[in-house]
């Protein structure tokens, strides 16, 4: 099939799902559901005049504060766990209920504690995505091939060195998937914490709106949070491929 | 030595020869996971004592420990825990349903997935917890809600994996199947379906945490009755103890949630284990 097939066919579904919801809505009196054209309309007025490019910075903000965080942290600590099965067994079974914890549940307690600013956002945020990350370090870190470690070793390779050049590359294809699965947990937290206690912020400005029946600025602010869970997903993917390039041309080789 | 004493157990026997005190390496490491329970709570403890933080944000250990004693005998507590499981197991069901039959079509489908593949990763990386205030508008804070968004969160996972299950079905398989001209029966019931049987498992486990994970989001924020709802209406009262041992036992039933399942997986695909173990 030729490219250009391929792309008109890639494009074909979106184009054909919203001009049916644009058309099949046009005429809707549904208080729930207005026609996409007052959507289009409202998203619109709201960015470029409205609070929605603010409230959409801010909630940018907490997340990549958080994410960082998590990335720093979950890497280290599970990095220092995959190196050491000793520490790892004794804090298994800790990590195992961690990770079951639904992260949103502790978002009320959190927000209880802290308060409606930014730093309970950036700690919700931070500790959900922290858990995919350091699971998915720990399983990279021990799954470096032996033989890599015994050769860095050999030729008496710092130890610092051998994290950053043996240990640390080969992890990170695994790093990468964890801080994926993170990216997405990263989102929904923030999204959560928004509208479990806060007066700025995306989830904010969809709550507020479905709370006043404003139902356009609703779907509006529902939309533009799937537009940005989709951008925030490719651009990781993005950097991945880009960080990664070494990796997959070495898999495609073989 | 003499016949009748125990043998070691087979993992434990070199790492006992070479450490004289002879302690089993299970039983040091129950000790020390022990030690580490007792410097977590210690810590807390320590924290929560000095008044760092108020009672009201970080309660004793010994208060959340008796709320967590208490909620046994409660039965709000077990019904509002039956609400949340019954609700992110049938959103579960739901979507792990759709995302296989989707799954299954596109993975098999070189056309499909082409015409798919944006809607599918819009699907994939949409923050679904977001849909909540449009779901109530439509539906209401009821409990349909929770399960129809729940089952829209457990689509995605589910169809992914079940394409990359479809997809790595080793081409000379395929071709083999094609050179033999194996039915389409045949081959869907013994070349495609056991493939992605194992992608489709791990899928379902990572789309059961995520059930959990929405149903006890919807319940927060939507006051959808279940445990969620009991969290945020403990800590709205100001009993923060109370919502700490309902955060506790939240961990707890996905903890048992994940279990269940990889119990099931190991049984359903016992002949996959056996045959990497061999491989």
């Amino acid at each position: 099939m030729s490219r250009l097939r391929r792309v008109a066919l890639t494009l074909a579904l979106p184009v054909v799902l919203l001009v049916a919801w644009w058309f099949g809505s046009a005429d809707s009196t549904s208080v729930y559901l207005p026609p996409l054209s007052q959507i289009w309309s409202a998203l619109w007025t709201d960015l470029a005049h409205g609070p929605l490019l603010g409230d959409l910075g801010l909630s940018l903000e907490n997340l990549a504060i958080g994410y960082a965080v998590a990335v720093v942290v979950g890497v280290t600590i599970g990095a220092g766990l995959g190196l050491s099965p000793q520490l790892s067994r004794l804090l298994h079974p800790y990590v195992e209920y961690a990770r079951s914890l639904p992260q949103v549940a502790f978002v009320p307690l959190i927000v209880g504690a802290l308060g409606i600013g930014p730093a309970p956002k950036v700690l919700s945020i931070a500790l959900g995505c922290v858990f995919p990350i350091l699971l998915n370090a720990t399983d990279g870190v021990r799954s470096v091939p032996a033989g890599y470690l015994a050769m860095a070793r050999s030729h008496r390779t710092p130890l610092w060195t051998r994290l950053r050049l043996v240990v640390l590359p080969a992890a990170l294809p695994q790093i990468f998937s964890g801080m994926r699965v993170a990216l997405g947990v990263g989102v929904v937290v923030m999204v959560v914490s928004e509208i479990y206690g806060s007066t700025h912020g995306l989830g904010y400005y969809i709550l507020s709106s479905e709370q006043t029946f404003a139902s356009a600025q609703t779907w509006a602010g529902t939309i533009l949070l799937g537009v940005v869970g989709y951008l925030l997903s490719q651009l990781l993917r993005l950097s991945e491929r880009r960080v990664l390039r070494w990796h997959y041309a070495s898999r495609a080789a073989t | 030595v003499t016949a009748t004493q125990t043998p070691p157990a087979p993992t434990a026997g070199p790492r006992l020869a070479r450490r004289p005190t002879g302690v089993p390496t299970r039983l040091r490491d129950a000790g020390g996971v022990l030690g580490i329970g007792v410097v977590l709570v210690g810590v807390w403890w320590l924290v929560a004592a000095t008044g760092a933080l108020s009672a009201d944000l970080l309660p004793m250990p010994s208060a959340v420990a008796d709320e967590v004693v208490r909620l046994i005998a409660n039965g709000v507590f077990w019904a509002s825990v039956g609400e949340t499981a019954r609700s992110a197991a049938l959103g579960l069901l739901i979507g792990a349903v759709i995302g296989l039959v989707a799954g299954l079509a596109i993975g098999t489908s070189r056309l499909l997935a082409d015409a798919t593949s944006v809607v599918v990763d819009f699907g994939r990386s949409f923050p679904i917890i977001g849909l909540l205030p449009v779901m109530t508008l439509f539906l209401g804070a009821t409990a349909r809600m929770e399960i129809t968004v729940i089952a829209i969160g457990a689509v995605w996972p589910v169809l992914v994996q079940t394409v990359d299950g479809c997809r790595a079905v080793a081409p000379a398989v395929g071709e083999m199947t094609r050179v033999f001209r194996i039915g389409w029966r045949q081959r869907w019931l013994f070349v495609v379906l056991p493939g992605t049987a194992p992608y489709a498992a791990t899928a379902i486990r990572v789309a059961a945490s995520l059930s959990l994970l929405l149903a006890v989001g919807v319940e927060v924020l939507g006051g959808v009755p279940g445990v969620g709802q009991q969290i945020a209406q403990a800590q709205q009262n100001g009993a923060t103890a109370l919502a700490f041992g309902y955060v506790l036992y939240a961990g707890v039933i996905g903890m048992t949630l994940s279990a269940i399942l990889a119990r099931i997986e190991r049984r359903l695909l016992r002949w996959h284990t056996a045959s990497r173990v061999a491989a």
